[in-house]
């Protein structure tokens, strides 16, 4: 089966300093999209790379080493009409909407730019299209047409940016960190959108979040991120409820629930690291080492390979023997 | 009014100036009662705009212009006494209750630190104020108790992770073993296992010592983990106060129950809905129950009048007219 989207081996280093020295924000990430409209939620802690490797996605990173396919073309070598081509068929929503939107202009000129250059739709059907997919988040365009992005209120703002990147009929949204900056009573309603455009329209997604209960609701697919590896990935039902890396564990014993039954658990007293974090992306071997429970030394030596155990992928030598 | 109770808080006002002259303020903080007993954890819900962090610096007498106190009284029990920090001066606050008797630890705690002093400087400086000695030895002991290396106390704040100055701020909070305990978001901006890991370290400190931990978060999972009581406030008002899991397990307010149910849990994958709309601008807040505009039980009376707060049960409070009888 072909694969919608496909990352081979992508590393991406930023260097600072004057003597370059680097660290890897992305390192050695490989990943593949079905091409069947699924959501795929990229979790990870602040710092684990998940924003970086959407940019790489998206095209505004470009690999140290790796690379991204789309539909089998590499993104970062597109050129000409593949550049439009390749926007029409992938867009971003972004975290804070109001950083998306110039100030100074109507959101609706967004909203015609993108229908005329990107959709290609025909000026004088823009207004009745736009309508159209204005009406599919909630909203509609007399509502819409005369505002700036500050007489919006958060949660409306980024029904517009959705709005927007369906605007080209797209076969995948990469959406990084949609709903953070919203409440919890309002959270629900956007990623119940992605579910619904999941299955209405065909369209698959990429949800990037540190949010594990919008992660487990909506997604099909969960990739765990740490230091920039992606250290497990399989089906969410699977990675969250049984997870098998011991990042992913402690991960998950570490959610607060809304839920006081489970507070006793919870309440069982951890031992907080006093690991410094920046060594931790240059160790030679495991990343997660240091603070593994079952570490040995082979742990500290060699990174650790992506095993398959079942339909999972998990990066940990706990499981290397189980690899036949 | 029972002898438990250290923070009373009676018929409190507190808003945003932001035009004098022509009077326009925000009301951030509108009519609220909350009675905080000792030896317990209360927290503070809510979502983002809803007054809480307001209400934790009015707790804690930190009232600075824009923020100004209209009405109501917030009265703190000290050893020594009885203090309404409304009307107590800044010089008094600082010397009969700051430190001592309640102290606070601000959002973004990880970036409250002087960055041109070192660590241990820091706690001299609260040490030396409140006229004990100031042992560094003792200090260094302190930090030990709580997982924290006694190097620790030479380095300067950017030598030290997140984690650690978050860590660092917490132990001078509790330094002088407060009786009182305001952390308004003590975890917002730090990874989920150090979130569980502060959190263990607060709610042990208030039950070595009997103390009053009082947590103000948006996120419902950390009231349901540390929280014995909670309070959830919406556009200004406190709407619900209860024990933590009848709150959870019988939300009484529309809001209450609007919040809870939108909330996934891992291993549900049941259909979830969210509230209609959008929290009221408190410029010019909604006539009657600030939340008639979203409420899907709105009548015509919550349209007209506020709601009383009244208690439906025993130690359950709520503003709803549903629970009004009549």
């Amino acid at each position: 089966m072909s694969n919608l989207l496909e990352l081979r081996g992508v590393t991406k280093i930023f260097r600072y300093g004057l003597f370059g020295f680097g660290f890897k924000a992305v390192d050695g990430v490989s990943l593949a999209l079905e091409d069947k409209p699924l959501i795929l939620t990229i979790a990870g802690e602040s710092g684990s790379g998940k924003t970086t490797l959407a940019r790489i996605i998206l095209g505004f990173h470009v690999p140290d080493s790796g690379e991204v396919l789309y539909k089998g073309r590499n993104v970062h070598r597109l050129q000409g009409d593949d550049v439009k081509w390749f926007r029409r068929e992938v867009q971003a929503v972004f975290q804070d909407p109001y950083s998306s939107f110039n100030p100074l202009r109507k959101v609706y000129s967004y909203l015609h730019e993108t229908a005329v250059n990107i959709a290609s739709v025909d000026k004088r059907e823009a207004d009745g299209y736009i309508d159209t997919v204005l009406k599919a988040v909630g909203l509609s365009l007399d509502k819409v047409i005369n505002k700036y992005p500050h007489e919006f209120s958060g949660g409306e703002l980024q029904r517009v940016a959705i709005a927007r990147a369906l605007l080209t009929r797209p076969r995948l949204i990469i959406a990084d960190e949609p709903v953070s900056m919203l409440d919890a009573s309002l959270r629900i309603n956007i990623v119940n959108m992605f579910k619904e455009f999941k299955e209405r329209y065909g369209i698959a997604f990429i949800y990037i979040t540190h949010d594990l209960s919008t992660a487990y609701y909506i997604s099909d697919e969960i990739a765990i991120m740490y230091r920039g590896s992606v250290v497990e990935h399989g089906p969410v039902e699977k990675v969250l409820i049984e997870p098998l890396h011991p990042y992913t564990q402690t991960l998950m014993e570490s959610i607060p629930m809304p839920e006081p039954k489970a507070r006793e658990r919870w309440l069982k007293k951890i031992k907080l690291s006093g690991v410094i974090e920046e060594k931790e992306f240059i160790a030679g071997g495991c990343k997660y080492a240091s603070r593994c429970p079952y570490a040995s030394k082979k742990c500290f030596e060699k990174p650790p390979q992506d095993i398959a155990v079942g339909d999972r992928v998990v990066k940990c030598w706990l499981y290397s023997e189980q690899k036949t | 009014m029972g002898e438990d109770v250290v923070i009373d808080v009676r018929g409190l006002d507190a808003v945003y100036d932001v035009d004098v002259e022509s009077g326009v303020y925000v009301h951030a903080v509108d009519d609220v009662n909350l009675q905080v007993r000792r030896g317990e954890v209360l927290g503070i819900a809510g979502e983002s705009g809803c007054g809480k962090s307001t209400l934790a610096r009015v707790l804690y007498g930190f009232v600075n212009p824009p923020l100004r106190v209209r009405r109501g009284s917030v009265v703190i029990s000290a050893d020594d006494g009885k203090y309404d920090v409304v009307s107590l001066s800044l010089d008094e606050r600082r010397a009969r209750l700051w430190w001592k008797v309640i102290s606070y630890i601000p959002q973004n705690a990880m970036n409250v630190l002087n960055p041109v002093e070192r660590i241990r400087d820091h706690f001299i400086e609260v040490l030396k104020y409140h006229s004990s000695k100031a042992d560094v030895e003792e200090v260094a002991r302190y930090l030990e108790g709580i997982g924290l290396k006694k190097e620790v106390l030479n380095a300067y704040p950017h030598q030290l992770s997140g984690g650690m100055r978050q860590r660092i701020v917490i132990a001078l909070a509790l330094l002088l073993n407060p009786r009182i305990v305001i952390a308004d978001e003590p975890t917002t901006a730090v990874d989920v296992v150090l979130q569980r890991g502060i959190l263990q370290l607060l709610v042990e400190f208030q039950k070595r010592l009997n103390n009053t931990l009082v947590v103000i978060t948006h996120d419902m999972g950390v009231h349901a983990m540390i929280t014995n009581r909670v309070a959830v406030m919406y556009a200004g008002n406190v709407v619900e106060v209860g024990e933590t899991s009848a709150v959870f397990e019988k939300p009484l307010h529309p809001y209450t129950q609007g919040l809870i149910n939108s909330l996934p849990r891992i291993g549900d994958k049941s259909t979830r809905v969210g509230l209609a709309g959008s929290p009221p601008d408190l410029r010019n807040p909604p006539p009657g129950c600030r939340f008639h505009p979203r409420c899907p039980f709105a009548m015509d009376i919550c349209r007209r009048e506020k709601p009383p707060f009244i208690e439906v049960e025993k130690s359950r409070f709520v503003a709803c007219w549903l629970h009004v009888k009549r």
